[in-house]
């Protein structure tokens, strides 16, 4: 893996996720796990409704229940170090290796975004510092989403290195090369 | 002579020492020009890639079909050849020759060329 700690650290600071969304994030954690089997139920419907998701869980919806509620309760638990960082970065890694297009990961994020917005307003229905605590629900939804996102590409470029011998860096140089105007040849 | 110079001087007298041999580059195996002898309808950025990436398939094909390590690569096409060899740790010389060309005696000057400029790097 290419990607480094420092890079959570710059995302984070461009985010602006600081001390106060910490502390917002851990303030959310009693309603967040009240309203998690709800957000749970949404993601697997979604993921039951897409054929090519459907395909993927089917045999699995257990074990992944139980994953996806460790998920939510390492995301409201105020702990954003490195092990955090770690273990969001695998998550981007093991959906490459089940072959999960990374739309997909991104859809199945909207869903718990808008739906835990939707549960937490009605449940603190007129209270004051509601949008503040939403707001660094989303931050940390979108810091999640960002790492899957890097760790996908980069483990993708991995997979091509390693299966082509090209080093990353002539695959890198390689992207930079703007697209030849000529149409391809057919290869055989 | 700077070390580029020298460089230069070793493609451009491999071409002269060998007539059918057309066109010859140092390449790094991040897919980068170190020196060139090349025509100038020639993009470099994009032969330098390509050189690059199929000197890395090359190993690797050579590796899975157990053939040990890579000597060279070649590619045929209706107007000529293309010969490539590792050169130094981390660099690759490519060579453009004619379809005519005698490739025992241009795998010879390539290699006489190529251990030269390791030499030098
Ligand atoms: C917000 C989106 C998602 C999150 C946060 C998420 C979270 C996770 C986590 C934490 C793991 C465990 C990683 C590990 O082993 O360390 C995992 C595994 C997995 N996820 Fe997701 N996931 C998401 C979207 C999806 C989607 C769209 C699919 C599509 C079918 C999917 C299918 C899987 C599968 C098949 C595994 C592997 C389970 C196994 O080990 O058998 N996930 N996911």
């Amino acid at each position: 893996m290419t990607i480094a700690y420092s890079m959570f650290e710059r995302l984070k600071r461009l985010v602006s996720f600081d001390d106060s969304d910490v502390e917002n994030l851990r303030s959310l954690a009693p309603a967040i796990m009240e309203i998690g089997p709800s957000l749970t139920d949404a993601f697997y419907s979604a993921l039951a409704s897409e054929p090519a998701t459907a395909e993927v869980i089917d045999g699995r919806l257990e074990k992944l229940q139980k994953t996806h509620s460790q998920w939510l309760r390492e995301l409201i638990a105020g702990d954003y170090g490195e092990r955090y960082f770690t273990s969001r970065i695998r998550i981007g890694q093991v959906h490459v290796v089940h072959g999960i297009e990374p739309a997909f990961v991104e859809a199945v994020m909207s869903i718990i975004r808008t739906r835990a917005i939707k549960l937490l307003a009605e449940k603190f229905d007129g209270t004051a510092d509601l949008a503040e605590k939403a707001a660094s629900f989303i931050k940390i939804c979108d810091l999640d989403m960002l790492l899957i996102n890097m760790a996908y590409a980069d483990e993708r470029l991995e997979r091509l290195s390693s299966f082509t011998g090209m080093k990353r860096t002539l695959i890198e140089n390689i992207i930079r090369i703007p697209p030849d105007t000529e149409p391809a040849r057919q290869a055989f | 002579m700077s070390r580029t110079e020298t460089l230069q001087r070793i493609l451009r007298s491999l071409q002269t020492e060998s007539p059918d041999i057309e066109a010859s580059a140092l390449i790094s195996d991040d897919g980068l020009m170190i020196a060139s002898a090349l025509p100038q309808h020639v993009e470099e950025t994009r032969v330098a890639g390509m050189s690059a990436t199929l000197l890395s398939l090359g190993n690797r094909a050579a590796t899975e079909l157990s053939l040990k390590t890579l000597q060279q690569v070649l590619i045929r096409g209706e107007d000529g050849y293309a010969v490539m060899v590792k050169a130094s740790e981390g660099t690759m010389l490519l060579c453009l020759t004619t379809k005519n060309a005698k490739l025992g005696l241009i795998f010879l000057d390539v290699g006489r060329a190529a251990d030269q400029i390791a030499d030098v790097l």
